[in-house]
């Protein structure tokens, strides 16, 4: 066995363990990063776009220097040229060459629920990704044949994850977390159809018709968690990138957002699958939807949450995953080990536990290094059980 | 005549149907102008409301979308009675998300929070170029200029564009206000800035206070 085997096995360990309420060795660290590892590479992204094996060692590159004991992602999130062949330029690069934006855009109008809730995939086939990629409103063939290549891209994208993370394995021991992608209905209709603005109007407006499209939404969900296997592994997570209930009140949440979000943590939990939970923006108002979820099902990986707060009202269901806010990685590296410490020391003891950042790193000047390497090496010293 | 107590209450329950029913029966009687305003400023008072509840925990980022598109409907209804008399604005704004950053939620959260607190609003939009905030500046004259971010690297370039304001000679005759994930005192100090805030209800305060001192 090499070195990074048996490392790569201890860490995966510390992981399921922490993960499943049992104190393990040490506490987890946890990297939550992406395009900044480019930077970090002193690289852009026109650098690596058509160089798998660069963008491979970007993703490697960090290890090499800060401690880790897992990461969530061993590449790129998305093929952004994928979406530029297509003519739907929703995500683009930053002035900087490093950062992914996202730019919304509504391709549904308030009127067409009805088509959504009586057809999910027809509806978006047909109708939809006309409106959203502008290639495909080209005449046949050419339109045929760039979804053709649109395909292969997303096809070779999906090889790259996995390939990535066998990369990382291989030449650092570090494990990747996340296997699948799973998002709540109500998100879905947000980020893909009906836009930030105009979802919260029909929260109001339109809400019976929501809830009819999130049921409608539940089994082309599961299908995309599934992706073809008749179960799920414990281990690695699907991640769940959980977008509105910041911004919504516990009623609207409790009638738009959680029966069908529940309907499919419980199928996943079913089919044997565990969850990492990100919950973007602050939950602190949610936490007693949050302890229906089976426990040790899930990690919460938390943004805006009081860390304290959610290790004592939640933390019992699901492990507990974050500590530190990226602000404070910019400030003193004493002020930095000190929120460190504060945090294990409250966190750690039984296990249920594991240490972040509060968000992704994308931006090049999101942390300052030398406090991001001290603190993680500080955590995993200080964080020994 | 139209109970200005319930439209206030109406619009602080978000209730839009009664808003807009309330409305269109006052505008129905062909109102003064003087009484349009009267209305216009019941519904600002029900934005404050919303303002206290989402500050208090009982509304959410979710309620105050609404509550923004709620107060631009009751506006546009009433508009055939404002006419174009001249009401008391608390001030004006110049707002806009710095060069290369394209976020809006919450920049246009802060526009329509401050607009139904009575400011006039001139949105120059996302990823605005330094020269845009100069030249409306020029154009304007405003009491306040708002920069809004997400992204880290909107830090640098809301630095970039207070430096350009200070070259440019307009620094000195505006108040600065920046806003967005990203903003701390540290870095409201580095830019240059007159206050910092990541919650748009605390945003609008702070200029209040600066208008009216």
């Amino acid at each position: 066995m090499k070195v990074s085997d048996q490392m790569y096995q201890d860490r995966i360990k510390r992981i399921t363990k922490a993960f499943s309420h049992e104190e393990p060795d040490h506490v987890p660290v946890i990297m939550n990063a992406e395009t900044w590892n480019v930077s970090y590479s002193g690289m852009k992204i026109e650098d690596i776009i058509n160089d798998k094996e660069k963008e491979f060692e970007c993703f490697n590159k960090p290890f090499e220097n800060i401690y880790y004991d897992g990461t969530l992602f061993s590449c790129l999130s998305r093929d952004v040229e994928m979406y530029e062949l297509l003519g739907g330029g929703a995500y683009f690069y930053s002035d900087d060459g490093v950062t992914i934006q996202h730019k919304e855009y509504v391709f549904m109008n308030e009127d067409e629920y009805p088509k959504l809730i009586h057809d999910p995939m027809s509806f978006t086939i047909d109708e939809i990704f006309p409106r959203k990629y502008s290639a495909l409103r080209k005449s046949y063939p050419e339109n045929v044949e760039i979804l053709k290549k649109a395909k292969n891209m997303f096809l070779d994208y999906l090889q790259r994850i996995g390939h990535s993370a066998q990369y990382i394995k291989e030449n650092s021991g570090i494990p990747t977390l996340v296997s699948g992608i799973g998002q709540a209905p109500f998100d879905v209709i947000m980020d893909y159809y009906r836009g930030f603005k105009e979802t919260m109007q029909d929260a109001r407006r339109r809400p019976e018709e929501i809830i009819e499209a999130t049921n409608a939404l539940v089994p082309v969900m599961m299908k995309n968690i599934k992706q073809g296997k008749q179960n799920l592994e414990s281990y690695p997570f699907v991640y769940f990138p959980l977008h509105a209930p910041s911004f919504l009140s516990p009623k609207q949440f409790e009638k738009l957002y959680w029966p069908s979000f529940k309907e499919v943590l419980n199928q996943t939990a079913e089919l044997g699958g565990k969850a990492i939970l990100h919950l973007e923006g602050n939950w602190e108002h949610l936490y007693d939807f949050i302890n229906e979820v089976p426990k040790d099902f899930a990690i919460a990986l938390l943004e805006k949450d009081d860390i304290f707060k959610a290790k004592d009202k939640i933390g019992d269901t699901l492990a507990i995953c974050g500590g530190i806010e990226l602000g404070t990685l910019r400030a003193s590296k004493s002020e930095c080990i000190e929120v460190a410490k504060r945090v294990i020391d409250k966190c750690a003891p039984g296990g249920g536990f594991m240490f972040c950042t509060d968000k992704a790193l994308l931006t090049p000047g999101d942390v300052k290094l030398e406090n991001l390497i001290a603190v993680n090496e500080f955590v995993h010293s200080y964080g020994k059980y | 005549m139209i109970n200005l107590k319930e439209v206030t209450t109406a619009i602080g329950e978000l209730e839009e149907e009664k808003v807009l029913k309330m409305l269109h029966d006052f505008i129905a009687t062909n109102p003064s102008e003087e009484e349009a305003h009267k209305v216009v400023a019941a519904c600002q008072e029900g934005m404050a409301v919303v303002g206290d509840m989402f500050e208090s925990g009982e509304y959410f980022v979710g309620d105050l979308i609404f509550a923004g598109e709620l107060l631009t409907e009751a506006i546009d209804t009433l508009k055939p009675a404002i006419g174009s008399g001249a009401s008391t604005k608390a001030g004006t704004i110049v707002l806009g998300t710095v060069h290369g950053d394209l976020h809006d939620i919450g920049k246009n959260i802060f526009k329509s929070m401050s607009e139904a607190a009575g400011f006039e609003i001139v949105d120059l939009g996302i990823d605005v170029p330094v020269q845009a905030f100069i030249d409306k500046i020029k154009e304007v004259n405003p009491d306040i200029v708002g920069m809004s971010g997400v992204l880290t690297l909107a830090l640098e370039s809301m630095k970039d564009t207070v430096d350009s304001l200070k070259e440019a000679g307009v620094r000195d005759s505006v108040k600065i206000i920046i806003g967005g994930n990203p903003v701390t005192k540290e870095a409201c100090d580095h830019i240059g800035a007159d206050a910092f805030t990541t919650n748009a209800a605390e945003g609008v305060k702070m200029v209040q206070a600066w208008v009216k001192g």
